[in-house]
């Protein structure tokens, strides 16, 4: 057999939990301790460090649908999607989203608890901003040019009420509705904000590129100025931008 | 001639998330300190932050567990450039990764996956190891792994293997004098007779770290301290291999940084009983 046929073989067994009649012919072992033993020390390795992995992201939604049902997702979705990339923390990206396709779908809030959680994760694998952006050079630029430039480690949710009630512990919330969270890195530890409809689609409409001036549209009534400037005082606070972009004309 | 990065005897150990908050506010004691490469490739905060505050005091190399060079996916190019970037912003001397595949159809196993040591095997992981080298711009060497199983295919043994391809690519080796140990209890060779083995010109550094014996086999879990059968190899290699750069790895029962600096001072004091020079860096 090739390296490529072996290969190939190995992975097909260390995933599954059948052992194959042919193992003694490609793998050696002894009567104290044979080739299907062997094999399975790195089928229990597989899942177990990369079930670890998952569980220690998705931290809370283990804890409210409990450690033995965490691992058979996991391992469903393990199974579904082997991984894809060289970092094993980044094993999860797609989990949120298997999640909502399995029974705790229909739990509420769970599928979003587990987006935050990601989130959280993602803030903490991103790149530092290789610039910061102060209160003083945003008000030196002319709103209808100017673009704000969200952080790298910046990711702004729209979650159930319940999916936040979830992370702070309340298992039986009668929460309902949705809401903003930013969550973000300025430096060091990773923010979690929740904000009111004005103030989250101000900040998603930063997001998607639309101007300053569109973005202060976004406030209304007698008092729209200082709401508009209190929020970007509180955006810039929580590290929502890395810099901003002037257009020529 | 220009020193070569091995020419020191520098003792430490694996940097790990517990000890990041210690060592951003007070430093590394050691002077040799190993980050896993694929902890801190893309990333800011304060990962990046402990690694700028540890080169004040201490040497970094990166260890990498994500090559697959014995692997037959195509070499993951944009994961090799980022290693090379991290490498470059940090001054690495060198870079390492392992004998062993970890990747089957673009899937990452997240293991170290033995090899069969077959004539085929050596001439795919020696030319891999030499392109990657090449773009890294820096010394790769490679690490012997642990392992549970061996192919019925191998026609050559696991020392013969590793300073095989070690030649043919141009790398250097890593020695983890605790895999050596592990891999000997399971597959019933003598762990002296490997050390003994392996050319001594190729060992660039050694690993030690502790494992669990479970009777009829051993498990690499790097979870408790370095056991006396690995001190006793240490030293044989040692006096084979000379002072090469030593780490201390830990990854489960995680102890304090003071324990863990204390661990890897022992590895310095062995080494200064072997070489007879000053224990003091």
């Amino acid at each position: 057999m090739s390296l490529d046929q072996l290969e190939e073989r190995f992975w097909r067994c260390v995933r599954s939990k059948a052992v194959p009649d042919s193992l003694d012919t490609w793998l050696m072992g002894e009567p104290s301790l044979n080739a299907a033993r062997r094999l399975g020390i790195y089928h229990h390795a597989y899942y177990a460090r990369q079930i670890g992995v998952l569980g220690e992201v998705f931290l809370r939604v283990r804890a409210v649908i409990g450690p033995v049902e965490f691992a058979n997702v996991a391992r469903e979705y393990l199974n579904f999607y082997p991984s894809r990339t060289p970092v094993i923390e980044r094993i999860g990206g797609r989990f949120p989203a298997f999640l909502s396709q399995t029974s705790h779908g229909n739990r509420k809030g769970l599928t979003d608890l587990a987006r935050l959680e990601r989130a959280r994760l993602d803030a903490l694998l991103s790149p530092d901003s290789a610039r910061s952006l102060s209160l003083d050079e945003l008000a030196t630029t002319p709103p209808a040019r100017t673009r704000l430039l969200p952080h790298p480690a910046a990711r702004l949710l729209r979650l159930s009420r319940r999916a936040l009630a979830l992370w702070h512990g309340a298992m039986d919330t009668a929460e309902t509705g949705n809401t903003y969270v930013l969550v973000s890195r300025p430096v060091c530890e990773v923010l979690q904000r929740e904000f009111d409809q004005e103030n989250g689609r101000a900040l998603e409409r930063s997001y998607a590129g639309e101007p300053l001036a569109e973005i202060f549209g976004e406030f209304s009534g007698v008092d729209a100025i200082e709401k508009a400037s209190r929020a970007l005082t509180n955006f810039l606070r929580v590290g929502a931008w890395a810099g901003l972009e002037v257009d020529p004309c | 001639m220009a020193p070569s990065p091995f020419d020191s005897m520098d003792f430490g150990y694996g940097l790990r998330a517990p000890h990041y908050r210690e060592l951003w506010e007070r430093g590394t004691r050691a002077p040799f300190v190993e980050a896993l490469a694929e902890n801190f490739i893309g990333r800011g905060g304060l990962p990046r932050r402990v690694l700028e505050r540890i080169r004040r005091d201490a040497r970094i190399a990166l260890h990498g567990v994500s090559l697959s060079l014995g692997g037959m996916d195509l070499i993951n190019w944009d994961h090799v450039r980022a290693l090379s970037d991290l490498a470059h912003e940090l001054e690495v001397p060198w870079i390492s990764d392992h004998f062993c595949f970890g990747t089957v159809g673009g899937h990452y196993a997240h293991d170290l996956w033995p090899l069969p040591y077959t004539e085929e095997a050596v001439a795919h992981v020696a030319t891999r190891a030499r392109a990657v080298q090449d773009v890294l711009g820096r010394p790769l060497i490679l690490e012997n792994v642990s392992s549970y199983v061996e192919w019925r295919a191998s026609t050559m043994p696991e020392w013969e293997f590793v300073a095989e391809v070690a030649r043919r690519a141009g790398v250097g080796l890593l020695l983890d004098v605790n895999n050596v140990v592990v891999s000997a209890k399971n597959h019933g060779f003598s762990a002296e007779h490997y050390v003994a083995s392996l050319p001594p010109d190729l060992v660039r550094q050694m690993h030690l770290a502790g494992h669990s014996d479970h009777g009829t086999h051993a498990i690499d879990d790097h979870a408790s301290p370095v056991p006396e059968v690995v001190w006793t190899l240490f030293r044989q290699a040692l006096a084979r291999f000379g002072n090469v750069p030593t780490i201390l790895e830990r990854d489960d029962a995680i102890p304090t940084l003071a324990e863990l600096e204390a661990e890897a001072e022992r590895a310095r004091a062995i080494a200064a009983e072997v070489y007879r020079v000053p224990r003091s860096a």
